[in-house]
């Protein structure tokens, strides 16, 4: 159970470190031991039950009321109700049962699919390996689970429902054999003849849903293009225009009324037809003596009870979706996970060691074997061109992101051993493109695993030069985040607020100025360098400027560090060069004071 | 049954909205809003509501005369020992369900005519309100929500589908208990209080019983929204919830949505149990009750086949209905209530501002700006604050700042979108609100960064500002912004466009051409030419040059800036005004933005 079956770090990082590898971590996936699985399986198991005591009275019942009636036909009062009433009474309770255990199960279900979903997601961390769209996943978390959760509902339903009406169609024949006959001829013809006309609404069903998605398109279309339409005041010709597939789908939507009328038609005719052939057999045997009165009836409950066993065509179609969800749900919690480290962080300076350190994602090796040092307190800019892996290394080195070899050491200790709220207390993050969380603007500060003050937050913002603009929104820090119309420049600017909000050993800035006009960097860089000075940092950029003010550059180029020098040392090269330029011509090194040229824009 | 899709089973919600309604909205006004739906479409179709009774009145009898034949084929037939009148019986019952039936298939055309109808009005009112709202003033600029629209069509969907799904059930309902309760009377007078008296207990209780299960219905409805919405945001943020060390916090909210969604299904599950009482108690009972009663019914004269009959009543007509109305009708009206709120609510029209008292006509394409102070908010720092700017008609001007600095809201106020809170703007010397809202529309054209082109003919795209516009005119255009060949691919002015089929520059150039051919005297581009290459930007940049009017252009290349005859700086605290070369000199942030330009690692958002 414990047992860890990911390749094995070199063992250099381990030693004097305390003891084994996986002694400092605990298998994220909790294993269901035999307490959950009775858990798992009781309220299915009490619908199971319900239901079969229901199927017993709803048998019992025919004759039941057969009895009762002929007794009491007979004059022989009323002693026969009492099997009746005690039948009435099982059915009542066994059914009420099962109106509570099924949904009851279901939901159950649903809520430990879920519940096992959300924590897979969030412990398999940003960096998946097999990823998921948002939209698809939510779909699977919501619609997929509660499919899913129908399984054990459907399974016992249509295996009780064929089951009452084979036991239906048996009492029929016990009745008289030729009861069952008629059944078995009129009930099956009648339903193929309802299975053909219910194939050919889901058909007709394609027309009606295409026109009702060309208008959803038109609308969000112009709802897309609402900015130059309310300039343009031209709303109401686009609400004509929206609503053009309209007389389209009015003509598909009758078409589909008509089938339905079709599918009502048949249906119409399938009870009755049964229930008459039934009869009408039942009828000849009364009027030959072979049946008595009460007999009949009860043949006409029995073909009752045996129509009911088409329901177990619709248990049939609900099990194969809650089969679909249950799929769904699977393929996710399928991907494995790794083991959550339990290892305090010990002091230290916040020196970091990546080692032979490898990614693959989607058949691509992202890193390969790469190695680098960040020394403790130093600033290192990570420099490539776009899609040489910067981001993924920034993620590595703060633990965002596990590699599948090698070994990334924050202050000697393996990252992956060490507890998640330690690690992310010692390592700070801020990105290009920042999702800010909570309620509020001052929430999306604060957010961080040890409680971050307010005051922090706020001298924060004024370093990463948000303070101004927070201070124009709505209800400035305490605006709601919903309602804070803020551009990308402005996202940033908050996102690299809370990374500096924190005291940290390392610092991450994927890109986190990109949106920043040079002047407003250099503002915000020398307010970092007053606060996180000392720290180590680690910079992703695109910018000679930022890679000029760095101790150090780490030069990524396909997946491995080609060199790791200062600025001005690389600035020889001329491949190096191209980073910046797109053309190596240049042979300056602060662009932000070149002559300006005309079109010198490159994107 | 009625419609396939109208079966009783609770869906789960597969999207979300980002910002659906603050507080929980009340079972009770959710009610409401499909009462006035109902009735709203039952009195615009009156005609075929009529019908619709009438067919489903007949569809109900052979519930009518089902029982009333049993017992005479029994107690003159097969007890008579006389089989043809037995077979006669059976043979009346028989054609009375198939005229039953056949009557249930009449009643299609007429449902269809007051769903049909229904869900057009409800689609028009959806569309109509949400455009409105989206071009309203102060209506947000960003996000378009793709689910939330999804979402709206299938609520359509949802009141089509639970509508004609309460019409039929409900009235079949009801006038099949009336059948069984007429059947007895006419059989056996005496055994009517034994089914009608549990039955209307059995009503009364399930009343009250409904109202509970709205209550959890809609709980577990909305947790589940709030399930998925909270999803949305955990899983969109996740790496930033994992790099800040948030996410035990993050999976404990989710999951707190899980567990409400749990309870409220079991509240529902214990409503479910309850409720099936109402079938022991409306259908069983009688069942109970006209056995026990039978030998004393018998003493007063009645026939074994009248008992036979209302028992026949009971079993195979009154029950079955009894639980679909039971399992059925409840969770059909709640979808109903729900889906008719939330679609009330996006059919809400913003209403119109009322047009100015004395309205005037810009003379041409000059622009003075005195003063002009905006804030998005009462409490908010201004955005602009007290910002001068004149411009002579025929002008170019570019629009420079950082990101975020408030360049487009500039264009808005510039372009009358936004009221400024302080200040004047005038276009051709009248003040911005004097003049109508359609002479307005006429005067200046504002073309954003996202340009907007529709399904339609190129000819329909292109002439949208300029309805009729000859084909010289066009031609023109279409030379002048060098998009022959866009044209000639597209097949023709006359060429149906994809708009998804078009890259971002040539969906740009067809707005473009839209804004040329106009006769607009002010043009506003909000970074129009974004998508463009630098060639073909110069080469509509000097297109609108020889067009007659102003232009204001936001700025994203500094080629555009230095071309312009004036230029606007805007640094979120003051704005300057000047030439490229005089700002380049003067003003340290412009030399710095020039700079940034040509690093050419970002462009200002």
């Amino acid at each position: 159970m414990g047992q860890d079956h990911r390749p094995q770090p070199p063992p250099g990082g381990v030693h004097g470190h305390g003891g084994p590898t996986a002694a400092g971590r605990t298998p994220a996936t909790p294993r269901h031991g035999p307490a959950t699985t009775v858990l798992r399986l009781w309220w299915p198991t009490a619908l199971a039950l319900s239901l079969a005591a229901g199927s017993l009275a709803s048998l019992l019942l025919p004759a039941a009321v057969s009895r009762a009636v002929d007794r009491a036909l007979a004059g022989g009062g009323a002693a026969g109700a009492v099997p009746l009433a005690a039948v009435l009474a099982l059915l009542t309770a066994a059914e009420a049962a099962a109106q509570y255990t099924g949904p009851r199960a279901t939901a159950e279900k649903t809520a430990r699919l879920r519940t096992d979903l959300v924590r897979h997601t969030l412990a398999a961390g940003p960096h998946p390996v097999r990823r998921t769209a948002t939209g698809d996943l939510v779909a699977r978390l919501t619609a997929g689970a509660a499919e899913a959760g129908l399984a054990g509902q459907a399974v016992v339903y249509a295996v009780a429902q064929l089951a009452m009406a084979a036991a239906a169609v048996a009492a029929l024949g016990l009745l008289a054999p030729e009861l069952a006959a008629a059944f078995l001829v009129t009930a099956p013809t009648g339903w193929l003849l309802l299975r053909r006309h219910v194939r050919r609404t889901v058909r007709r069903g394609t027309g009606y849903q295409s026109a009702q998605a060309d208008v959803a398109a038109r609308l969000l279309d112009a709802l897309a293009g609402s900015r130059t339409v309310a300039a343009a005041g031209t709303v109401e010709q686009e609400i004509d225009r929206v609503l053009r597939p309209v007389p389209e789908l009015s003509l598909h939507g009758r078409a589909l009324w008509d089938s339905q009328r079709r599918v009502a038609w048949s249906t119409g005719l399938l009870a009755p037809a049964t229930q008459i052939a039934v009869l009408a057999v039942a009828g000849q045997r009364l009027a030959a003596g072979a049946l008595s009165t009460g007999e009949l009836v009860a043949a006409l409950g029995y073909t009752m009870l045996g129509l009911g066993g088409f329901g177990a065509a619709q248990s049939l179609l609900d099990l194969a979706r809650a089969r679909a969800g249950q799929a769904r749900v699977s393929e996710i919690l399928a991907a494995p996970l790794a083991p959550v480290g339990l290892r305090e962080l010990p002091p230290g300076p916040g020196r970091v060691e990546i080692r032979g350190v490898t990614v693959r994602r989607s058949g691509r090796t992202v890193l390969d074997r790469l190695d680098l040092v960040l020394p403790a307190g130093s600033l290192t800019a990570l420099v490539g061109s776009s899609g040489s892996g910067g981001s993924v290394l920034a993620a590595i080195a703060g633990g965002l992101l596990l590699p599948e070899q090698g070994l990334v050491l924050l202050d000697g200790v393996p990252l992956d051993e060490i507890h998640p709220a330690g690690l992310r207390t010692a390592v700070s993050y801020a990105f290009a493109d920042p999702a800010l969380t909570g309620a509020t603007v001052l929430d999306a500060l604060t957010a961080a695993a040890r409680p971050v003050p307010a005051a922090a937050a706020r001298r924060a913002a004024r370093a990463a030069q948000a303070d101004p603009f927070v201070r124009r929104l709505p209800a400035g820090y305490d605006t709601p985040l919903a309602d804070a119309p803020l551009s990308g420049g402005q996202r940033q600017r908050l996102g690299l607020a809370r990374a500096l909000a924190r005291d940290c050993r390392l610092l991450v800035l994927d890109d986190a100025t990109s949106s920043l006009d040079t002047a407003t960097e250099a503002s915000v860089q020398r307010a970092m360098d007053l606060s996180h000075g000392t720290r180590t940092r680690l910079v992703v950029t695109h910018r000679t400027s930022t890679a000029a003010r760095a101790d150090a550059v780490a030069w990524l180029d396909r997946g491995r560090v080609r060199a790791v020098a200062p600025h001005r040392e690389l600035w020889r090269i001329p491949a190096y060069r191209r980073l910046f330029t797109g053309t190596g011509e240049s042979t300056r090194t602060a662009p932000a004071h070149e002559p300006v040229r005309r079109d010198a824009h490159p994107g | 049954m009625a419609s396939s899709t109208a079966a009783p089973r609770p869906e789960p919600a597969t999207g979300t909205r980002p910002h659906p309604p603050a507080t929980a909205t009340a079972p009770l006004a959710a009610g409401a809003a499909a009462l006035r739906l109902v009735r709203g479409s039952l009195s615009a179709s009156r005609g075929p509501a009529l019908r619709l009774a009438w067919w489903t009145m007949l569809s109900a009898a052979p519930a009518l005369v089902s029982g009333k034949a049993l017992a005479l084929a029994v107690d003159d037939g097969f007890l008579a020992r006389s089989p043809r009148t037995a077979a006669l019986y059976l043979v009346l019952f028989a054609l009375c369900a198939l005229a039953g039936a056949w009557a249930g298939r009449q009643t299609y055309p007429w449902l269809a005519e007051i769903v049909e109808p229904l869900r057009d009005r409800l689609l028009g009112d959806v569309v109509r309100g949400t455009l409105r709202r989206a071009v309203a003033p102060g209506a947000r600029r960003d996000g378009v929500d793709a689910v939330a629209v999804a979402q709206l069509t299938r609520q359509v969907e949802v009141v089509r589908d639970a509508l004609a799904g309460q019409l039929m059930l409900v009235w079949q309902f009801v006038l099949t208990v009336g059948a069984v309760v007429v059947g007895t009377a006419v059989i056996a007078p005496a055994a009517v209080p034994l089914v009608a008296v549990p039955l209307v207990l059995a009503l009364g209780v399930f009343a009250v019983l409904a109202s509970v299960t709205v209550r959890w219905q809609h709980a577990a409805f909305q947790a589940e929204e709030t399930l998925a919405q909270r999803a949305v945001e955990t899983v969109g943020a996740l790496r930033d919830i994992v790099a800040t060390g948030t996410r035990d916090h993050a999976e404990g909210e989710v999951l707190q949505a899980v567990r409400a969604h749990l309870l409220a299904s079991r509240k529902l599950a214990t409503v479910a149990a309850v409720r099936r009482l109402v079938v022991g108690l409306g259908a069983h009972s009688p069942l109970l009750l006209v056995v026990l009663t039978a030998p004393a019914l018998l003493e007063r004269g009645m026939t074994p086949g009248d008992v036979v009959g209302v028992l026949g009543y009971v079993l195979t007509t009154l029950e079955p209905a009894v639980r679909l109305m039971v399992q059925g009708v409840g969770a059909s009206w709640l979808r109903l209530s729900v889906a008719a709120q939330r679609l009330a609510g996006a059919a809400r029209d913003p209403g119109t501002p009322p047009p100015p008292a004395h309205p005037l006509t810009p003379d041409d394409g000059s622009v003075v700006v005195s003063g002009v102070t905006f804030a998005y908010g009462p409490d908010a720092d201004p955005v602009v604050d007290g910002l001068e700017l004149s411009l002579a008609h025929g002008e170019q001007l570019a629009v420079v700042g950082p990101s975020g600095v408030g360049k487009s809201t500039t264009a808005d106020l510039l372009a009358g979108m936004l009221v400024p809170d302080a200040g004047r703007i005038t276009l051709g010397g009248v003040p911005l609100d004097r003049i109508a809202r359609d002479d307005l529309c006429r005067a200046r054209a504002l073309l954003p960064q996202n340009p907007y082109v529709f399904a339609g003919t190129l000819r329909e795209n292109l002439c949208q500002l300029a309805p009729g516009a000859p084909d010289e005119s066009v031609a023109h255009t279409v030379g002048e912004l060098g998009m022959d060949d866009l044209v000639r691919r597209l097949g023709g002015l006359d060429g149906r466009v994809d708009p998804a089929a078009l890259s971002s520059g040539e969906r740009q150039l067809v707005a473009l051409a839209r804004v040329h051919l106009s006769r607009a005297a002010l043009v506003i581009l909000d970074e129009a030419t974004r998508h463009l290459d630098a060639e073909a930007e110069e080469r509509i940049e000097e297109a609108f040059r020889r067009r007659p009017g102003t232009v204001v252009a936001l700025a994203h290349r500094i080629s555009l800036a230095r071309r312009a005859d004036k230029v606007l700086l805007l640094d979120g605290e003051r704005a300057w005004t000047g030439t490229h070369d005089t700002l380049l000199a003067q003003v340290p942030l412009y030399a710095d933005l020039v700079g940034l330009w040509n690093t050419g690692t970002a462009g200002p958002g």
